[in-house]
């Protein structure tokens, strides 16, 4: 299987988009079956991950492999110096990804397969899914920066696709938009960047940029200045895409997709894109520290600034999704602080825990028939026991309780952050913590609220939500049904109230795994490394290149206090999760009323979050109006100005044509004298001009 | 699969391309000529719609012969060396007017080759799409189409300049009647505006070229109209003063800029595209203004490398302004069609700056966007004509969410979209991403050689072109594919008994239609290495000759050419 696997590494790539071709194609006739192709496909890409995985850990001596460097195919694009082959990239970095991304995504289809069940696009939501991973497999596979941009796009494309997934309502559509231009924004720097690269190294490809730079240390004291240009570049692209201030703002928007979506691609793995690029690109980013000052700033401040909001937000996904942007932060901090490992680390528990509340969440609106305000309900345990351990745990994981594993890879962050030398390293570790206080509040907040106290079920709870897909047309006998099922409703308000709404197997069954994931995938980082080595396994795996992550770095820099501090480290996170979790239990749990007269106490700053910081606004008022208004004031002038100056400017040559019009009776020959003759007058009026 | 499918390609055995008096091309011009006649005098009175069939048999017969040469092509490998300049195959020569040296010179190579490509595959789609959109005088249409195709196949085959010159011109006549009989409300004045504009342009470009000539006749004895003889003239350093050169350089470019257009002489350009007929339209996006740009590449570039060299940021800043200004002015349009137009101002902004970057990269980015431009716009096209067909109505704020109503097309709409806002792995990308690249790189000193005068000044705000080409055509997606569905009221309920008028998806015709264009966006997406790889060498030439040194201000004696001037 792991030689297999070696020898056919594009079928990861290849059977999702095989799959999405298939349904896309032949949907129409598969209708319920849509998923069936889908799931095969993934059930394969994922054995063929795992086998890589293994492989690669086991080493080629030992009857594994070696990483696979360049794996050709064909040449996509040749021009000049240009290259650009289709070849793939196989090492610790990519298998660690496709083994998160291809099995995430396994178990989100099977959940999707109950969730979306009966859904007038269901075929259409699976190809778009299938497609969804091709891009993403593709995107951490390709050994160049074009494949990268490829998939990058790709992406963005699919979560386009998805979020506007419920097309009649016009805050979809919006959402989608808003999200693929505000990655193009992104994609610009990145584009930018690749530029660069080839500018400079007359190459894209990986091995040969990261060799050049790790051995020609002329070529890089020759072309500082512009070196120092290309993480800033890139940098944007990773903010576009993983959601970082400033160009955060799709992601809370694209909650509008189906909650599947959600956990897969904007929280588990798309947005985890910019951490694999800078992780990626790291030799270039080392060339200059400054950048990686710029992205601990950056995602220290993102993981403050989507905790405050999350604390005010009612919607269940929307705290998941500023809870997801300030994960991100985190990650993002890590590898600003030279922790790359600990990134990674804290990308691929993160994957478990953050998808296991979103299909928690997925569940409970499901049951709820949609209903998403945590204000609206109470006392779900009781109708949903399964759901509520499974949430309880990925609140754990997601608070950093100790034990879970959002604790293990969180804490190495903020001891890293910490770590770090000088003021900066301090306060980036204060702001980490802070966070982390703020994270275990606004958890169990939710927990608190929509699973303990008395049970209050919104009026459409174990209801079908009304399709957005229903027309106009079909409304008269649509709404007859409608009333008969809502005077039904009341009648069975009772019975649902008792009724267990957990949903069937296919939806909480794949949580069970995630579940199990996000209590046991933190101690990958405790345990399994070689005598001697920091960390653990998976430390140890992505050491070749990442090399040791946060421990080597200080080691370097000669800080040998530094293990203490960590383990120091573990026990104060202990307490500040514990903390946020009680202060959560005291304002939620036992004494609700509280939390009402403070935030009446607060109501600025509370509306201030709740509005989160106005920076929507903001943009609408900096950048979206005036270029509108741009745009409106360029068509008229476009209509009375420059069509007037251009006239004014034809204005001789056409009364050469009119003078000339007599000899034009539509005979060829006659249009062709008067043409030439025409011209030939001109060309004796220039050259009189000229003498 | 591709690579299955050469070997048998290969086996298509060819005759040696470059036989004197090879008659292909001369066949390709004139087998839609005389399909003209064919479908005026054939065409059954009782049933004219028939014009509309006997044309696109005919359409074909040129596609055919196109396929041939360019699997001919495909298996040349074509060697390193100055073929822009002499690498020409399936050349025609016929001394038509001797006393003035002009020749009927005809031939093509790999970029005239994919051109003629490109020029014959939408043809017969747009005659196909015009079906039940022509309703009076079919057989009048179909002629002119297939006249403007003879027109428009001349116009990349010729190598004499003033064949050249005679072919780009005559393409004006059929569209000015396309456009003017068949148009809509305001086709008159659109037509006459698309006529005034384009002709008064290329009549400075006329007077210039014939002076190119003049001059070449004064330094060489010879009267020429030969491509190959005034790009040898005109590369010779000294040659033309840079006082004259920079007046033909404007000249030749008048012409050629109305056409494609460059901003600011694109006015003409919106007008025309929402007066015309689709398939006016679709001809007009994907072929007429590739003509400009292609007479850009041809002529003015390898003629007038010094000055070419000088002006380049000039034209490279209008081409950013008009990328800038084409895609802001796109977002505000009401008009689909208009949105359109104005994304083609936009689009060929880009395609004339990777021209202008006079790098390998950007210059070959520029021959594919020409190509590629031509399959999404004119796709675009395709689909605004198919719902005006449905609705009536172009009008944006009358129609949203049809994806509900014609998923078919809601599908084709989107991944033409995602083609034009250059996705990778479609075509878009391909050519956008080099066009940029290109002109990123242009300033080098490869080997000793400048290569270009451009630079990242001109290739960073030409990229957030990029960003606005998402702004405007992902605001006409949502607005008129996603959304709530919304049709105009006339056309839901047309009549008393609630009944609703049925708007049919994708017709079988219509699948025709779109289909080959998609599959070609798709492979030129994909698979664009072979297209690329013939392209290689003319492209290289091209650059090689316009970035020799010395530049157009050192060591150029402007002696000899006040000596012409004074005569």
């Amino acid at each position: 299987m792991i030689q297999f696997a070696a020898q056919y590494p594009w079928l990861i790539p290849g059977l999702p988009l095989l799959a999405a071709l298939v349904i896309g194609s032949l949907g129409k006739w598969l209708k319920g079956w849509a998923h069936v192709p889908a799931i095969l496909a993934m059930l394969g890409s994922f054995a063929l991950s795992i086998a890589l995985l293994i492989g690669l850990n086991k080493g080629p001596d030992a009857g594994g492999i070696a990483p696979i460097i360049d794996f050709n195919l064909f040449e996509w694009i040749s021009a000049g110096n240009f290259h650009v082959p289709v070849a793939l990239t196989i090492d610790p970095l990519t298998a660690i990804y496709l083994s998160f991304i291809t099995g995430i995504s396994l178990l989100i289809f099977i959940y999707a397969s109950g969730y979306m069940k009966g859904d007038y696009g269901y075929w259409r939501f699976f190809a778009y899914l299938a497609l969804f991973v091709f891009f993403m497999t593709m995107l951490v596979m390709g050994s160049n920066f074009i494949l990268l941009y490829l998939g990058w796009e790709g992406v963005g494309l699919s979560s386009y696709l998805l979020i506007g997934y419920y097309y009649p309502r016009p805050s979809a559509v919006a959402a989608a938009k808003k999200a693929f231009i505000t990655n193009r924004v992104g994609d610009f720097g990145l584009a930018i960047g690749v530029f660069l690269i080839y500018t400079l190294f007359g190459n894209i490809t990986y091995s040969v940029v990261f060799h050049r730079v790790a051995v020609d240390h002329e070529f890089i004291t020759v072309h500082q200045a512009l070196l120092n240009w290309i993480p800033f570049c890139l940098m944007l692209g990773a903010f576009g895409k993983s959601a970082q201030f400033p160009l955060h703002v799709w992601l809370p928007d694209a909650m509008e997709g189906p909650t599947p979506v959600s956990a897969l691609i904007h929280a588990a793995t798309m947005v985890t894109a910019g951490i694999y690029l800078i992780a990626r690109t790291l030799p270039l980013f080392q060339l200059n520290p400054v950048s990686l000052e710029v992205v601990a700033i950056i995602g220290g401040f993102t993981a403050f600034l989507a905790a405050t909001i999350a604390l005010c937000q009612y919607d269940l996904k929307r705290i998941w999704a500023y809870s997801t942007l300030s994960q991100l932060g985190y990650m993002f901090l890590a590898l600003g602080v030279a922790a790359s490992t600990s990134a990674v680390f804290h990308v691929f528990t993160h994957a478990f825990f953050k998808a296991l509340l979103f299909l928690t969440a997925g569940s409970v609106m499901h049951a709820m028939g949609g209903e998403l305000d945590i204000r609206k309900m109470s006392g779900v345990a009781k109708v949903m026991p399964k759901t509520c351990v499974l949430m309880l745990i990925g609140c754990l994981a997601l608070a950093g309780f100790p034990g879970f594993a959002g604790f293990f890879s969180k804490d190495e962050i903020i001891a890293a952050a910490f770590n770090k030398p000088g003021i900066a390293g301090l306060l980036l570790g204060v702001l980490a913590l802070l966070v982390a206080l703020m994270t275990a509040y606004y958890t169990f907040r939710l927990f608190f609220r929509v699973f303990t106290g008395p049970l209050v079920l919104p009026a459409t709870a174990g209801h079908h939500e009304p399709s957005p897909f229903a027309l106009a047309e079909d409304h008269g006998h649509d709404e007859h049904a409608h009333d008969e099922h809502a005077d039904g409703a009341h009648g069975e308000h009772g019975a649902a109230e008792h009724k267990n709404l957990d949903g069937p197997i296919s939806m909480w069954g794949p949580l069970v795994i995630l579940a199990l994931g996000a209590i046991g995938a933190g101690y990958l980082g405790l345990f399994g490394a070689p005598e001697g080595a920091h960390g653990g396994w998976f430390h140890h795996f992505l050491s070749p290149v990442l090399g040791g992550g946060a421990e080597n770095h200080a080691e370097a820099a000669g800080e040998t206090a530094e293990r203490v501090s960590h383990t120091v480290m573990m026990g104060i996170s202990s307490v500040v999760a514990l903390i946020g979790i009680g202060i959560a239990w005291y304002f939620h749990k036992k004494n609700r009323h509280a939390a009402d007269i403070v935030a009446a106490n607060f109501r600025p700053l509370v509306t201030f979050l709740y509005n989160k910081w106005y920076i929507d606004e903001f943009y609408e008022a900096l950048f979206l109006r005036p270029l509108w208004v741009l745009g409106h004031l360029l068509n008229i002038i476009d209509r009375y100005v420059v069509d007037g100056l251009v006239f004014l400017v034809g204005f001789i040559p056409q009364m050469a044509g009119y003078l000339l019009k007599p000899t034009q009776r539509g005979i060829l020959q006659r249009y062709a004298v008067g043409m030439i003759a025409g011209a030939a007058a001109i060309v004796l009026g220039v050259l009189y001009l000229l003498k | 699969m591709l690579h299955t499918l050469m070997p048998i390609l290969a086996q298509v055995d060819a005759a040696p391309l470059a036989t004197p008096g090879n008659w292909t091309i001369p066949l390709l011009v004139l087998i839609p000529v005389i399909g003209a006649l064919l479908t005026l005098v054939l065409t059954p009175k009782d049933n004219p719609k028939q014009a509309c069939i006997l044309a696109l048999i005919i359409s074909l017969a040129p596609l055919a012969i196109v396929i041939m040469m360019a699997a001919q092509f495909s298996r040349i490998a074509v060697a390193e060396g100055d073929v822009a300049v002499s690498g020409w195959h399936y050349q025609f020569a016929y001394n038509w007017i001797p006393a003035f040296g002009i020749k009927f010179l005809m031939g093509v190579d790999a970029i005239s080759l994919w051109l003629l490509v490109l020029t014959a595959v939408l043809t017969p789609i747009s005659i196909l799409a015009s079906y039940n959109y022509i309703k009076e005088r079919q057989p009048e249409f179909y002629a002119w189409m297939l006249i403007l195709h003879a027109a428009m196949l001349g116009v990349f085959c010729a190598r004499d300049i003033l064949v050249f010159y005679l072919f780009f011109e005559f393409t004006l006549i059929p569209m000015f009647f396309i456009i003017g009989i068949w148009g809509g409300a305001e086709r008159r004045k659109a037509a006459g505006k698309f006529f005034l504009f384009t002709f008064a342009g290329s009549v400075f470009t006329l007077v210039s070229l014939l002076y190119i000539s003049y001059l070449n006749f004064k330094a060489n004895g010879v009267m020429s109209f030969a491509m190959d003889d005034l790009y040898r003239f005109g590369q010779t350093p000294g040659a033309i003063s840079p006082h004259v050169q920079t007046l033909l350089f404007f000249g030749l470019l008048a012409g050629f800029a109305v056409k494609v257009p460059l901003f600011p002489v694109h006015t003409w350009l919106p007008l025309a595209h929402t007066e015309a007929p689709t398939a006016g339209s679709v001809i007009l996006a994907g072929v007429l203004l590739k003509l400009g740009t292609y007479g850009l590449l041809r002529f003015l570039v390898p003629v007038l490398p010094y000055a070419t060299q000088t002006y380049a940021p000039v034209i490279a800043t209008i081409c950013v302004i008009g990328i800038i200004y084409g895609a802001l002015v796109s977002w505000v349009q009401g008009d689909m069609k208009k949105l359109i137009a104005y994304s083609s101002v936009s689009h060929l902004g880009f395609c004339v700056l990777g021209l202008f970057a006079m790098t390998p990269e950007g210059v070959m980015g520029s021959v594919l966007y020409m190509i590629n431009h031509g399959l999404s716009t004119g796709a675009l096209f395709l689909i605004v004509g198919m719902i005006y067909e449905r609705y009536h109505t172009r009008d944006m704020d009358q129609l949203s969410g049809l994806v509900r109503r014609t998923p078919a097309l809601a599908f084709f709409a989107v991944f033409f979209v995602l083609s034009s806002i250059a996705l990778p792995g479609l075509n878009g990308f391909v050519s956008e991403f080099l066009v940029l690249l290109g002109t990123f790189v242009s300033g080098r000193t490869v080997d000793g050689v400048r290569m270009g005068t451009l630079g990242p000044a001109y290739a960073i705000p030409a990229a957030t072109g990029v960003i606005l080409g998402a702004v405007y055509l992902l605001y006409w997606t949502g607005r008129v594919v996603f959304g709530p569905l919304k049709e105009p009221v006339h056309e839901t309920a047309d009549d008393d008994h609630g009944h609703h008028h049925h708007v049919p998806d994708l017709s079988g015709r219509e699948w025709a239609v779109l289909l080959p264009v998609a599959v070609l966006v798709l492979i030129m997406g994909v698979y664009p290495i072979k297209v690329m790889n013939s392209l290689r060498a003319p492209i290289d030439g091209l650059v090689k000759s316009v970035n020799q040194p010395p530049m157009l201000d050192t060591g150029m004696k402007t002696a000899d050419a006040s000596v012409t001037l004074k005569e």
